[in-house]
């Protein structure tokens, strides 16, 4: 029993710390900033790419193809910077869990088709089980940013110690 | 914190909307896309845009040929019936095909929609590849589908 508390104490420490957030941070804002790039470099790709789940009619797609990619790029930024992380990690987790159920959704309709998510060649990344894997994982991932502070190794830090030691120095 | 952090959820989406206004709007994509701000002529003189009434027309007649510049997965979902699938990324593969066509062939370019625009570039590379009678159905293969005209699949 105390073994196990032992064990969840320092599950809990391990996920607050502020290195540990610091990287999570790198690596989902890293992941969806540079899907956000791929996507802005041909719009009318992902465009197809979203009309192929067969959720949404050519102007919601049209729409979503122009704006995704820019609230992927902000938002990673925006955690990778440590500008708003929580409210940055919010929306990215809330899209990673959008995607998994339209990826889910295409499966169980018996879709054939690319996922859209890095590449927009249609015969490439095709969606599955292991897709939806990788974005449960994803989804673990992110989690702690939601909960954790994780506004350690900021930029707002950074300008303010540099700021205190240029104080500090006159 | 609720309150902060709608606050700062609503500036995230706001700086979102406003780069991917200015990103389409000077790229030309998406809502801005050429095909649905263009006028009837395209700048080339041997490129004209036709509507889905003359694209009918032009396939009753036989006498034409339907070229689809989409991606080979979405050709092979569905296309025009007797279209030929030159896509756009992949020009250069069909230039022995394209030698086979005579080149005052009426050509009928397409592609999914009014929002894409690789029909246009693709009528441009067909220009200057020497096809002297191209046209651009820009409702493309959603219109067409839409409104129940022969398709293959």
């Amino acid at each position: 029993m105390v073994v196990g508390r032992t064990a969840c104490e320092q599950m809990i420490s391990l996920l607050k710390n502020t290195l540990f957030l610091f990287i999570l941070r790198l690596l989902i804002g890293g992941m969806f900033t540079a899907a956000g790039l791929v996507k802005i470099d041909n719009i009318a790709a992902f465009e197809q790419a979203i009309l192929h789940y067969q959720l949404s009619g050519p102007a919601l797609s049209t729409l979503i193809a122009a704006v995704l990619p820019w609230l992927e790029i902000v938002c990673g930024l925006c955690l990778i910077v440590g500008i708003f992380p929580r409210s940055a990690a919010f929306i990215l987790t809330a899209l990673l869990a959008c995607f998994t159920l339209a990826v889910f959704f295409a499966m169980v309709r018996g879709l054939d088709i690319s996922c859209g998510c890095f590449s927009q060649d249609p015969n490439t990344e095709k969606i599955g089980w292991l897709k939806i894997a990788e974005n449960c994982g994803l989804l673990l991932l992110s989690a702690p940013l939601l909960f954790f502070d994780s506004e350690k190794y900021a930029i707002r830090d950074f300008l303010r110690s540099s700021a205190k030691s240029k104080k500090a120095s006159s | 914190m609720v309150k902060q952090t709608l606050k700062e959820i609503s500036i995230l989406l706001g700086c979102a909307l406003l780069l991917s206004f200015a990103h389409t709007l000077l790229s030309r994509q998406g809502f801005f896309a050429p095909g649905i701000a263009l006028s009837k002529k395209v700048p080339a003189k041997n490129l004209e845009l036709i509507t889905l009434s003359e694209a009918k027309d032009l396939f009753n007649s036989g006498s034409v040929l339907f070229i689809d510049a989409r991606h080979e997965y979405d050709y092979k979902q569905g296309a025009i019936r007797g279209a030929a699938n030159v896509p756009l990324d992949d020009f250069d593969a069909h230039r022995s095909f394209l030698d086979k066509i005579p080149k005052e062939k009426r050509i009928v370019v397409y592609c999914s929609g009014e929002q894409c625009a690789s029909s246009m570039e693709l009528a441009a590379k067909l220009s200057e590849f020497g096809f002297t009678n191209i046209n651009i159905f820009f409702g493309g293969w959603q219109e067409w589908s839409s409104a129940g005209l022969p398709v293959s699949k």
